[in-house]
């Protein structure tokens, strides 16, 4: 089995939308080696390939709800179970791109997804170029970083930080 | 599809599949074709015009974002045209990886392509979720190839969409050695999949269609390579045309009912560029493996068949993995990632053959590097009245489909061509009025 995978997906350049990405500057730090972090992929059919064979999954994506307040973190135990969120999303307007509801859904027509996939939606307002992400989701990124990281020691419990990780 | 009186109406709001927006309008008869257009009602993106002002070492950068799926076959059209300007001479190294990068692009669009928006059309599926259902085996095969395509594009290109590594001069930086080993284990089993895929590809019902008149083919003709970045443009009657010389043969004019620019050679005729003009213009120099296959597959150029495409597209995916094998093993790293030339004002020109056919780029430069005038002509725009007139000589013999099936074919053909209406959003709505 392969270990543990974390994905960030966001703009770091696009306020809120660096909420994913922050996440996994933090983990770096934080987490020991055997746990595999993925940043952005862009092309969301590279998620299938990344986490074919994966027992735990987690993904971080910013958010946007109406009646969420930015930094509010919304968390999907398993995807694969409850795809209520994932089936209210806009899917992309390009046919070239998957979005990972969509992603999700061709991995268990295909049988190859993870055996538990946790998502983590950090709600989100701004996404101006060149901003900075707002304090609220800051502060999210720094408490599930750390929640995180705890969660992630105890599937890898032997392990010790690595001095430098490579990202994948 | 709807009848009003006399005339007949197919419409469909949403063609998948398709890049772009865009609307396709046809006027019948029982007997008659009477108009067939290609409604491309995107708007401009103004690009030319962004362009203007920026200094010339961003042209790759900018000009990438015009394209998710082919950055890459931008940032090449735009760095050698810019050395063109500059008189620029880059090394056989930095030549070599631009190859390799513009394999891991031609495996990374064309497998989408085939597999995921091409295939339902043959098997009769709506999409490539249908397909996984009937089909896991192909599309898994599928997205391990892309999977090896995007990582040429990522080791080389510094991630795998809309690359940033690509430089006027060369690289900003070389991948090294371990990397490069790296990825040659992650390219081993991609030629037998490559290979897999064709195979599966030809058992496919192609729908029959033989193109009369023959098509006008365009593309790049190299005498030692199947071509990407350089070559010599030749059309299939015989011509040789100078990169230099592009604007005054291919004449590019508005029509009322496509914000693209139609583009005929002469200013009078269609003509065809991408995979099937590749194969039909340099099949002598497909590689031994791709050529093998195509020999024992019984496909043989010109293919005049342009459903057939799936077919010479998916041997292209064998030629460009195998090919990036051959860079891979070969590989001389340059002495230094990049060179530089002394700036002074120019024009240049260059053409390469993006995953659709050739792309052309015009820029001026003045003498701070500056850019004060750039062109840039897409494969899709030279191809769409090739498109309409493939519509208009294949409906007479359709006209007694089912209205469904009719429908279908029709946008099965415009996917023959792989269409890159933009980078956008994807609805053609389609209606055929018989009158």
């Amino acid at each position: 089995m392969k270990p543990p995978l974390v994905i960030g997906i966001g703009n770091r350049w696009r306020g809120d939308d660096a909420a994913g990405p922050m996440v996994l500057d933090a983990l770096r730090q934080l987490v020991p080696v055997g746990i595999d972090l993925l940043d952005s992929p862009g092309d969301n059919l590279s998620l299938i390939n990344a986490w074919t064979g994966r027992e735990r999954v987690f993904l971080i994506d910013a958010c946007s709800a109406d009646d969420l307040a930015p930094g509010t973190v919304v968390t999907i135990d398993n995807a694969l179970v409850d795809g209520s969120a994932l089936a209210r999303m806009r899917h992309p307007a390009s046919t070239h791109l998957l979005d990972v509801g969509q992603a999700i859904a061709m991995s268990k027509v295909l049988a190859n997804a993870p055996q538990r996939l946790t998502i983590y939606g950090i709600a989100a307002s701004e996404f101006e170029a060149g901003d900075r992400p707002c304090d609220a989701v800051l502060a999210a990124v720094n408490t599930l970083s750390r929640e995180l990281a705890s969660l992630l020691t105890t599937l890898r419990p032997g392990a010790t930080r690595p001095a430098n990780r490579r990202q994948r | 599809m709807s009848e009003n009186g006399g005339s007949k109406t197919i419409r469909v709001d949403y063609l998948a599949r398709v890049e772009g927006e865009g609307a396709l309008h046809i006027r019948y008869d029982n007997e008659h074709v009477h108009d067939v257009q290609l409604k491309i009602f995107e708007p401009p993106r103004f690009f030319e015009a962004f362009l203007r002002g920026r200094d010339y070492l961003e042209a790759p950068d900018i000009t990438a974002r015009i394209c998710g799926i082919c950055p890459v076959a931008y940032q090449m059209s735009a760095v050698h045209a810019m050395e063109d300007a500059l008189a620029l001479q880059v090394e056989p190294g930095v030549r070599h990886l631009r190859r390799l990068l513009y394999c891991g692009e031609w495996i990374e669009s064309h497998v989408l392509h085939v597999a995921m928006l091409h295939a339902p059309d043959f098997l009769k599926v709506d999409s490539a979720m249908d397909m996984a259902k009937t089909h896991p085996q192909v599309v898994q095969q599928a997205l391990a190839l892309k999977k090896a395509g995007n990582a040429i594009v990522r080791v080389l290109g510094g991630r795998e969409i809309h690359p940033i590594n690509v430089r006027v001069g060369g690289f900003y930086r070389l991948p090294d050695r371990r990397e490069l080993l790296e990825l040659r284990a992650e390219l081993a089993e991609a030629l037998t999949l490559a290979e897999t895929l064709t195979r599966w590809v030809t058992t496919l019902s192609v729908p029959a269609f033989m193109r009369d008149p023959a098509y006008l083919f365009v593309a790049l003709t190299h005498d030692t390579e199947y071509p990407m970045n350089l070559g010599t443009l030749r059309t299939s009657t015989g011509d040789a045309i100078a990169a230099s010389n592009y604007e005054q043969r291919f004449i590019e004019h508005h029509v009322e009912y496509s914000n693209a620019l139609h583009c005929l050679l002469d200013g009078k005729t269609p003509y065809f560029v991408g995979p099937m003009a590749r194969f039909a213009l340099n099949f002598a120099n497909l590689h031994p493996a791709a050529r093998t296959l195509a020999s024992e597959l019984g496909v043989a150029p010109p293919c005049a068949n342009p459903f057939a495409s799936i077919i010479v597209r998916a041997l292209e995916v064998v030629h460009a993995v195998a090919t990036a094998l051959d860079l891979l093993d070969g590989y001389q790293p340059p002495s230094a990632p990049f060179v530089t030339a002394e700036l002074k004002s120019g024009r240049g020109h260059a053409i390469t053959e993006a995953p659709r056919g050739i792309l052309y780029h015009r820029y001026d430069i003045a003498e701070d590097g500056r850019i004060t005038e750039a062109k840039i002509v897409p494969p899709t725009s030279q191809n769409q009245k090739t498109i309409e007139d493939d519509l208009r000589l294949m409906l007479p013999d359709l006209m007694d489909l089912p209205e469904d099936d009719l429908r279908h074919r029709c946008e099965q053909a415009i996917r023959n061509y792989d269409p890159c209406i933009s980078c956008a959003t994807h609805f053609l709505t389609l209606t055929l009025d018989k009158v």
